[in-house]
């Protein structure tokens, strides 16, 4: 009597076993797939972002206009320029022009700052070079 | 003989040394019979050359050799003041152009050093545009010498200052190379040199430019330097439109190295002789 019970505890247990295995495969499965769908999301361009950030050669273009715009009407202008864009837009704008503002350790007061800064290191370096969008560029 | 300039009107930029490492190595390692002529005043590469340390010795060679040079009153400075005074001579220089006049610095490569009194030339009345002969009749009066060998290249270091002799250089150079540092004076100096250079000297020469001692970020040129780059491009594209044959390497730079002063005393590291493969690649490049 007390080997039949015995024997029954242990199928008991062995049946549980076998669920929680089942269970584990199954929560291995949809881990891989979450995994899979993580990573193929990852290499998908982002939707939002190429919607509504121009491209580099267009912020390049931005650079030369805000330039001479700065030229003309000095760095009140390009705080104009900091205030109107999302930060979002001004990270995209400094790295598409190479310009060391981290948009992240800065306010917009200070970015704008920084910008007049290069602004005017460029015009130095290009003097009365500075001329109309699409020419002096490689 | 192909004669390549290295200028920039910004001292500090690193014009010696790019002189000096180009040049010994397109002697050493292209096998290329190299002149090298020290036309600065400041004597830098020439006093590189007697301070530089051959298999763990200095040069004293070139201590008697120059002894010997400034005895005979054999220096650049002595052939300036007599083609000043000669310029329209067929052979304008009062010596001989010899072995005692180049000094061979070691296999390929032979140096024409500085003297320090060449600072004080500029202070003499002398017509700019009468000296503008001065390079070419010296470089031929070198071809023509016995005992020299017939020279390939020709790699001038000139003064930041722009004087008589860097214009004569100018004048005869088929390329001027023109290294910047990424800051805003080294970047602004390319345009006043193309500008400036562009209506006193005809033919123009070939130019080309890039970034020299940057500290490299993950292997590239960090993003601060691509903005210098970026506007010396535009100057460059600018005057390119208007004919000026002007290159900009802005896929190539020679980074900061600790070692590079070290460099110019003792041999060329096996990681900067990488760099200066690449600048040589380019200046044959750009010469055709």
């Amino acid at each position: 009597m007390v080997k039949s019970e015995r024997s029954s505890k242990l199928t008991k247990i062995l049946k549980q076993l076998d669920k929680v295995s089942e269970m584990l495969m199954q929560t291995r499965q949809s881990l891989a797939s979450e995994i899979e769908a993580t990573r193929s999301q990852k290499h998908k361009p982002c939707s939002h972002q190429a919607s509504t950030f121009p491209p580099d050669t267009d912020l390049r273009e931005d650079y030369e206009k805000l330039l001479r715009v700065y030229a003309k009407d000095g760095p009140q202008r390009v705080q104009e320029f900091v205030r109107q864009h999302t930060v979002s837009h001004l990270q995209m704008f400094f790295r598409a022009n190479n310009l060391p503002i981290d948009v992240k350790k800065h306010r917009k007061e200070e970015m704008a700052r920084l910008l007049a800064g290069h602004l005017a290191q460029s015009l130095s370096i290009r003097g009365d070079t500075t001329r109309e969008p699409g020419v002096g560029q490689s | 003989m192909k004669v390549i300039a290295t200028l920039n009107f910004k001292g500090g930029v690193g014009k010696t040394t790019v002189t000096w490492l180009l040049a010994r190595y397109a002697a050493q390692k292209e096998g290329k019979k190299v002149l090298v002529i020290d036309a600065d005043p400041q004597m830098s590469l020439t006093t590189a050359v007697t301070i530089e340390q051959e298999n763990g010795l200095p040069d004293v060679r070139f201590d008697d050799w120059q002894k010997e040079s400034l005895r005979d009153e054999k220096t650049i400075l002595r052939a300036l003041k007599d083609y000043a005074a000669n310029p329209g001579k067929a052979v304008p220089f009062g010596f001989n152009v010899d072995s005692h006049f180049i000094y061979q610095r070691a296999g390929n490569l032979y140096l024409l050093p500085s003297v320090e009194e060449l600072y004080w030339f500029g202070l003499e009345p002398v017509d700019t545009q009468s000296l503008r002969g001065f390079v070419p009749a010296l470089l031929h009066a070198i071809d023509e010498a016995q005992g020299l060998p017939k020279f390939e290249y020709c790699f001038v270091d000139c003064p930041p200052a722009f004087n008589a002799l860097s214009f004569s250089v100018v004048c005869c150079t088929d390329l001027v190379v023109i290294p910047v540092n990424a800051d805003v004076f080294a970047s602004k100096g390319v345009r006043i040199m193309l500008r400036g250079l562009k209506p006193r000297v005809k033919p123009l020469p070939k130019f080309c430019v890039f970034v020299n001692d940057v500290r490299p970020y993950r292997g590239n040129l960090p993003a601060f330097a691509r903005r210098y780059l970026d506007d010396v491009t535009y100057v460059c594209q600018v005057e390119r439109d208007v004919g000026v044959q002007v290159e900009v390497l802005r896929d190539f730079f020679v980074p900061t190295r600790a070692g590079i002063r070290d460099a110019m005393i003792h041999t060329l590291p096996a990681d900067l002789e990488e760099y200066f493969a690449g600048l040589w690649k380019r200046v044959k490049k750009t010469l055709g």
